[in-house]
């Protein structure tokens, strides 16, 4: 998590006992407004295809996945409203609010193809999963407690989208269309962890807040993912991830 | 393209109270015992059920049938 902001009051009130320390402090308003705003950009992304799914089953489980992204956001929203700073950013409701968005770049558009929805399903909701798991024994008690409640809810996420990316991977179109989507959204998904000893979240981890570093939330995800691509003869292959594009504050590459 | 697989029916049984009978509450179209599970708790998701299963359809065996 970045730590470069630098309109934030980084003075840490003593009566405020998350953390002492400014660098995860700044950190962690950063990890708490990237990680709602994934969340609530991924949960709009997926409302825009509620019409365009391919049964009325997967219709209306997406929207129910929708809504459970949409109110994850909603749930951490309110913890920027309690850090002692400054200028947190605000909460999202329609998406317009601020022009700064922290999220991926591949969330800010709506999606042309089916297969994006697939992907993001794939790629993006469980590498925020991982985020939240991190989260699971935080030091910080109101984070941790919203953390909590992601995880099982996430269950039935994969579910549905391993059984959506089976459905596309049957076909060679549908495989070749998906392995685009993914090779457009993958290197994002995996920068979006953070450079190797990133110090926010090297802070973060110092002070008790996350439990995982940069590189093994990034492990963490490959290994998560790794087998349901290979399955239905998807590749992960990278080449060098463009890091000379990476924003550190949004966390997306420009 | 088709974008799914072929489907088939799952019968959906859930029960709110332990001590309530099984109800059959509807059926999904699924393609696999996975889909019929996700599905089903999406969209049958009225109670907070205490239990809930699905049956693929071609797996129930008819004792009697009234035509």
């Amino acid at each position: 998590m970045s730590s470069s902001e630098s309109s934030l009051d980084r003075v840490v009130p003593a009566d405020w006992s998350v953390t002492d320390d400014d660098e995860a402090l700044a950190a962690l308003v950063n990890l708490v407004v990237v990680l709602a705003d994934n969340k609530f950009f991924l949960g709009r992304r997926f409302s825009e295809w509620l019409a365009g799914g391919p049964s009325l089953e997967s219709a209306v489980a997406l929207a129910a996945i929708s809504q459970e992204e949409l109110g994850h956001a909603r749930a951490l929203y309110p913890l920027l409203e309690e850090m002692p700073l400054v200028d947190t950013p605000g909460p999202l409701q329609r998406g317009a609010e601020r022009e700064r968005k922290y999220c991926l770049s591949c969330l800010d558009e709506p999606w042309e193809w089916w297969a994006d929805v697939v992907a993001a399903l794939i790629l993006v909701d469980p590498a925020l999963t991982i985020l939240f798991r991190a989260l699971e024994d935080s030091r910080y008690d109101d984070l941790r407690q919203r953390a909590a409640r992601v995880p099982s809810e996430e269950v039935f996420h994969r579910k549905y989208a391993e059984g959506r990316l089976r459905d596309l991977a049957r076909t060679d179109q549908g495989r070749e269309t998906l392995q685009r989507r993914i090779d457009w959204m993958l290197p994002e998904v995996l920068m979006w962890f953070g450079p190797s000893g990133e110090p926010g979240v090297a802070a973060l981890k110092t002070q008790g807040l996350i439990m995982l570093d940069n590189d093994e939330m990034r492990d963490a995800f490959q290994k998560d993912v790794a087998s349901i691509l290979e399955e239905n003869g998807l590749r992960a292959e990278l080449g060098e991830l463009p890091w000379e594009r990476w924003n550190s504050l949004q966390r997306r590459v420009e | 393209m088709k974008a799914e697989r072929d489907q088939e029916y799952y019968d959906v049984f859930a029960r709110r109270k332990a001590e309530e009978p099984l109800e059959h509450i509807g059926t999904v179209g699924a393609s696999e015992p996975s889909d019929a599970e996700v599905f089903a708790f999406k969209l049958y998701d009225q109670w907070k059920w205490t239990e809930q299963f699905v049956a693929r359809r071609a797996d129930i065996i008819e004792v009697v049938r009234t035509p």
